[in-house]
């Protein structure tokens, strides 16, 4: 019997949770129940899971535990709930893309991160809401209800992956998985204050992830701390000869290497995104601050620009407008008033790019990484650092269609780039939403990025909450 | 809209019209007319991509024959 109480479990971390796991303090079936009961009490209210696999978890559990007792752990997250968004396939489960099209899809096939995740012992509570087609949202005439945001219900929990920041900020799960194209990982961990990162193109598979724009799609890990999100990331990366975008170049674990120890970083802050027109004065003032800290653990800091944000953001806006548009055609053709009025739009719009557009941003793409890449060499750059957001999470009847041809997306740079990037939380605005920072890095340096992430968190535990 | 300022971005209303009949999208016509917005904002961000590539610039799209040989995808 665990010597942890059932409302001790939720707030734990997933390195917290392993421990105890390791030391024999609780068992993974204690721990699934006990957010089984988190799950069945918040999630009226917060509505973050579409579907519950608690049968199924159970049964992962009580496999987990026999393991422990008969031989060793599969990895540091055997015996670890997690949660999916509901865009991964999972063999025998729903999985609805968050669309009322698809209310009754159910794979034949596990996707490649759900494959490793089972097979590194994780335990599967369900499947989270996600904005339809991951196309960010908020729909607010969608098939299923959306996630609302815990720290202020009026307020948008960001998109696509809202599901999994709602989930993880109310203490149902400990860890989930996102998907980005155009921030969806970092601008609901953002929103919902948790962890959250975009890892490099190609270095998670997407097989099995529905697509929404295949050359800007990246599967990722959200977490309430980096270094959970590092625990993930080493076991749903990897080479995976089943799909043509997985990259064979890998890089090695990432958690064991993680330290609080920021003296042989060079951040570079791009003052042009922070100091860009609709940027907040919080916001800014925050990644100051964020700055400062690093340069307390002994990072140099230096600034520099790069490209306007704009160009990052059209570039990426028409790639992923016209690649949606081509895997949605045919659906939608006959069936456009079956979607919500938000999807309708945005999809609609793929119709009328031309291929001079396509052509001109993937050219550009190419320029523009080529750009990004060069200015961090020539500085000696390890990591780039900037607001993760303009400002506060908006109202969520409050939110344009196309608000990304209003204002530039932050978070579009390093989905054009492939760059590994986090949201790391930085602290509450005065309207008591969670607030961050962005820290993107080279290629392949993923573990840059979460080294850094980590030690900031260390150096500022104050941020870290869940909502009672 | 000006119609020498939409030539300069794009389509005219009654060419984007047409295209969107052939496009065999149930749309209604207020929709139309927020989708046209999108798509001139559109044009007009493209824009500014012309001082990143030439349009004669290396091709968009890159075929390289050894990452299909020795059979690998």
């Amino acid at each position: 019997m665990s010597n942890i109480s059932a409302s001790e479990i939720a707030p734990l971390s997933v390195f917290e949770l392993s421990r105890f796991l390791a030391t024999g303090e609780i068992s993974a079936v204690e721990i699934t129940k006990a957010l089984i009961n988190r799950i069945e009490e918040k999630n009226e209210t917060y509505r973050a899971f579409l579907t519950t696999s608690f049968e199924l978890a159970l049964k992962l559990a009580a496999r987990s535990d026999a393991r422990r007792v008969k031989s060793a752990p599969l990895s540091p997250i055997d015996g670890i709930p997690v949660a999916l968004k509901d865009a991964y396939d999972t063999k025998g489960i729903t999985s609805t893309v968050g669309s009322g099209m698809l209310r009754n899809r159910v794979p034949t096939e596990d996707s490649a991160v759900w494959e490793k995740l089972n097979q590194a012992g994780a335990i599967l509570l369900g499947k989270l809401e996600c904005t339809e087609f991951c196309l960010g949202g908020p729909s607010l005439d969608a098939a299923f209800p959306k996630s609302l945001n815990p720290h202020d219900k009026e307020r948008y929990t960001g998109g696509s992956s809202s599901g999994a920041g709602v989930a993880l900020a109310t203490g149902m799960v400990p860890a989930a998985m996102g998907s980005d194209t155009g921030g969806s990982i970092r601008i609901p961990a953002s929103f919902c204050g948790v962890s959250g990162i975009k890892p490099t193109y190609g270095l998670v598979s997407l097989r099995g992830l529905f697509p929404l724009s295949g050359s800007l799609d990246h599967a990722g890990p959200m977490a309430r701390t980096s270094r959970d999100c590092a625990l993930l990331l080493d076991e749903i990366k990897g080479f995976d000869p089943a799909h043509p975008t997985s990259s064979k170049r890998q890089i090695a674990p990432i958690s064991p290497s993680l330290s609080g120890d920021c003296r042989e970083l060079v951040i570079g802050h791009v003052t042009n995104f922070t100091e860009l027109e609709g940027v907040s004065e919080e916001s800014q003032a925050a990644c100051l601050r964020a700055l400062e800290v690093f340069e307390d653990l002994g990072a140099k800091i230096k600034k520099v620009q790069l490209p306007s944000l704009w160009d990052y953001t059209i570039a990426n806006t028409v790639i992923m407008t016209a690649e949606a548009y081509a895997i949605h055609a045919e659906r939608f053709a006959a069936n456009l008033d079956k979607v919500s009025d938000l999807t309708r739009h945005r999809i609609a719009l793929g119709a009328f790019l031309t291929a001079e557009n396509y052509i001109k941003a993937q050219k550009a793409r190419r320029a523009l990484s080529q750009k990004t890449y060069a200015l961090m060499r020539s500085h000696s750059l390890d990591l780039l650092c900037y607001p993760g957001m303009m400002g506060d999470p908006p109202e969520i009847d409050k939110v344009s269609r196309y608000y990304y041809l209003d204002w530039p997306l932050i978070t579009s740079p390093a989905n054009l780039t492939g760059a590994p990037a986090a949201s790391v939380r930085v602290g509450y605005s005065v309207a008591n939403m969670p607030m961050s920072i962005q820290l993107t890095g080279k290629l392949f340096e993923d573990g840059k990025v979460l080294s850094a992430a980590h030690a900031y968190e260390m150096a500022t535990p104050e941020f870290s909450k869940i909502m009672e | 809209m000006q119609k020498s300022k939409l030539n300069q971005m794009g389509l005219s209303l009654d060419d984007w019209e047409r295209l969107a009949e052939q496009s065999g999208l149930d749309i209604t016509q207020l929709e139309k007319q927020e989708i046209y917005q999108a798509y001139l904002r559109v044009q007009e961000l493209v824009k500014r991509l012309d001082r990143i590539v030439k349009s004669e610039a290396e091709p968009a799209a890159i075929f390289l024959a050894e990452n299909f040989s020795n059979e690998q995808h």
